[in-house]
């Protein structure tokens, strides 16, 4: 299962070659991923413009298999003509704003007079001995070059000498935790503290740094004479220049015979190491230095005979990348990235992400609106159904019927409640009905004398019968008839005179409607 | 352009970038989602609307058929309680055509009394907006009991119906065969509450008396 890692990229810009290294940071330490470099083409146009982006865009290209060299970061390291780089004591008094008292101290310096100077810098060291690491530099010779990288989709976030990065990457080297491509047993032992002189020589300055105990002492920054046109002459200055450091640490800092090692590395020079190497030991008349190129193997030095220099991994390259990834004690931090080009490129960054939150709150909006839309239609949908399956188109028609009903039931109530109140008991007595009952009832020889009704319930019946059982008989008789709900004879009484016929009485009681007595 | 912008101070970038986006997001909630939010909110509501609708759909189809059934029973009874009242016109018509009727059935007109009660009978009910007179006859004929017996068919089929309070038929009068009914009729008129006047039973006697 792969950790956690980290990648950078680092560039190497010389006046001659430019370098790029990808760099891994693992759990197992640094690892050089792939590298490569290319001459860069000299135009004839005074003063020459090295096409830096069409250089870098192939050696890209190189490495464009590896997908996430694009992703990484990039780190850059140059040597501008115009360089300053210095360690400062700190003053007693702490000022209050060191950037202030970094640019005093550099207005000194006339080689910024009437440029676009950038600065940086840096505390090294620890406890009573903190020191500025302070280092300038031509800001237009930088943004041109970070714009170029720019031009291939590189962007840049640091930018530092070469000597800087070549001092971390041998520093590195030497404590063994660098190795390229695949893990391999690192050829020097683990560094053990000890003094390290290290000489950048590049096309026109020759930068020595010492280091003790793994921290910078001493920087200089010496311009390679101009009559130094030959190998035998540069490496006669060279050796005086190292001796002179020597000296003055021989007799200022540590005693002679102190276990120091010298390294001289050959960076963007004319001359190849194995061109100096032999005539520095014959000026120095010591063997006690290292001459090396900055573009070698990491690898066993078998393996580096083999590969041609452009195959060669640039130390500056891998130097510069190790900034970015992080070297355990490495305090040495210089940026002389433009402020131009950093605020441009926050401005940048803050552009993209203010788009991006743009787009992102668009689309959340977008969808948020879909999501609504989706649901409003589903709910739209639904009750559509329910409008179909339960025919509430007719809801309107049928609330205007029951309104209306129930306005007609109440205004005729209003209307026939008093009627029937008033008509109350009023009931259509059918008299030609009770006439021809009466008449039907009737037997032979009983006679209607008379027939009264005066409260339309009851009718009174009165005349005459030859006997009572006549009279009798009409009263069975009219029980049959349905006019009459009961029929009760009331009254029999034999007259007073010859006539034998008995007077009779009977009451009735109509029948309602409906059959019920009233 | 980003060389003016440049000049400008990070924080005030971040607050103008900010401002806009903040106007964006208003502006894209005003003309994108609270349009979408309203019409959810509105179908959200109009849910139990249809709810309810429905629910009230259901119960009147459920007593809308009483409902008609009542309306058309009552409107039976009005029509039937309505046989049992006059209006003025027709009750003066009543009384003018009453002894014609008489006179056609075969029947004499023994005594004819269109106001036998000095007082006149009024029902007024406030929920009706109409006061109902109660006119009051009686009515003496003598005939055939066929000829009775048809008068009083007459009296029951005319419309509006003309109420026998009390009937006494006589059997016993000097002609063999002759029957002398005596009939207290009541007439049921219905007058306006808003036309105050006369009392109707006066003009139905007047009209009656006034008969050729």
């Amino acid at each position: 299962m792969r950790g956690h890692t980290k990648t950078a990229l680092g560039i190497d810009v010389g006046r001659r070659r430019l370098s790029i290294a990808l760099v891994e940071k693992g759990e197992q330490g640094f690892r050089v991923l792939a590298a490569t470099s290319g001459d860069l083409p000299m135009p004839a146009s005074e003063p020459p413009q090295p096409a830096y982006d069409r250089v870098l865009s192939g050696l890209l290209a190189q490495l464009g298999w590896r997908s996430h060299v694009r992703r990484a970061r990039a780190a850059l390291a140059l040597t501008p003509h115009s360089l300053v780089i210095q360690l400062l004591d700190m003053p007693r008094r702490m000022p209050a704003n060191l950037g202030d008292f970094v640019g005093s101290e550099l207005q000194q310096y006339v080689a910024f007079s009437g440029k676009t100077a950038v600065s940086d810098f840096c505390g090294v060291g620890s406890g009573g001995h903190k020191r500025l690491l302070v280092a300038a530099a031509d800001g237009d010779e930088i943004q041109e070059v970070t714009e170029a990288c720019s031009r291939t989709a590189t962007g840049t976030d640091t930018v530092e000498p070469s000597a800087l990065a070549y001092a971390r990457a041998f520093l590195a080297r030497e404590k063994g935790l660098l190795a390229r491509g695949d893990p391999v047993p690192v050829a020097h032992p683990p560094s053990v503290h000890r003094d390290v002189l290290i000489a950048v020589l590049g096309s026109q300055t020759l930068t020595t740094m010492v280091f003790r105990r793994d921290t910078l002492d001493l920087v200089r920054v010496r311009e390679v004479p101009a009559d130094a046109n030959t190998p035998q002459l540069l490496c006669g200055w060279l050796a005086e220049e190292l001796k002179a450091v020597g000296r003055y640490y021989d007799t200022q800092v540590s005693p002679p015979g102190h276990d120091r090692r010298v390294c001289l590395a050959i960076h963007d020079s004319a001359y190849r190491a194995d061109d100096i190497a032999p005539l520095l030991e014959v000026e120095a008349g010591t063997r006690a230095f290292t001459v090396a190129d900055v573009h070698e193997p990491l690898t066993a030095p078998e393996a580096a005979r083999e590969e041609t220099p452009s195959k060669g991994v640039s130390l500056v390259a891998v130097g510069t990348a190790l900034t970015l990834l992080g070297v355990e004690g490495d305090d040495v931090r210089i940026n002389l990235l433009p402020k131009a080009v950093v605020e441009a490129r926050s401005l940048v960054r803050h552009v993209l992400l203010t788009a991006i939150i743009g787009v992102v709150l668009f689309l959340g909006v977008f969808a948020t609106a879909q999501l609504l839309t989706r649901t409003t239609d589903a709910m739209n949908r639904r009750i559509e159904e329910t409008r179909l399956s339960e025919e509430l188109h007719t809801a309107s028609a049928l609330i205007a019927e029951e309104k209306f009903l129930d306005q007609e039931i109440a205004r005729l109530r209003r209307q026939v409640e008093p009627l029937r109140k008033i008509l109350k008991g009023r009931q259509g007595t059918d008299w030609p009905g009770l006439l021809l009952a009466v008449r039907q009832a009737t037997p032979e020889g009983v006679s209607v004398t008379q027939l009264q009704c005066s409260d339309g319930r009851s009718v009174s019946l009165r005349g005459l019968a030859p006997s009572c059982p006549a009279a009798e008989t009409f009263v069975r008789n009219l029980e049959t008839q349905s006019p009459l709900a009961s029929v009760s004879l009331i009254l029999v009484q034999k007259r007073q005179n010859e006539d034998d016929r008995v007077e009779y009485r009977i009451d009735c009681v109509l029948a309602a409607k409906g059959g019920q007595s009233s | 352009m980003a060389d003016h912008i440049r000049r400008y101070p990070k924080a005030v970038r971040n607050a103008s970038s900010a401002a806009l986006l903040a106007i964006g997001v208003l502006a894209l909630y005003n003309w994108v989602l609270a349009p979408h939010v309203g019409y959810l909110h509105a179908v959200q509501r109009l849910g139990p609307v249809v709810g309810r609708v429905t629910q009230e759909r259901e119960r009147i189809c459920s007593t809308l058929e009483g409902k008609v059934g009542r309306w058309r029973t009552l409107q039976q009874d009005k029509a039937e309680l309505e046989e049992g009242v006059f209006a003025v016109e027709q009750a003066k018509a009543f009384a003018r055509g009453l002894l014609p009727l008489v006179e056609e059935t075969g029947c004499a007109v023994l005594r004819a009394d269109f106001k036998p009660d000095p007082r006149t009978q009024r029902l007024d009910e406030p929920n009706l907006p109409v006061v109902i007179e109660v006119s009051r006859m009686n009515l003496d004929v003598l005939g055939q009991p066929d000829q009775v017996s048809a008068l009083l068919q007459r009296l029951r089929d005319s419309r509006p119906r003309a109420w026998i309070d009390s009937c006494q038929c006589d059997f016993s009068g000097p002609d063999a065969g002759q029957v002398e009914c005596n009939l207290a009729l009541a007439l049921y008129i219905i007058i306006d509450r808003r036309e105050p006047g006369p009392e109707v039973s006066e003009l139905v006697a007047g009209d009656a008396a006034g008969m050729p």
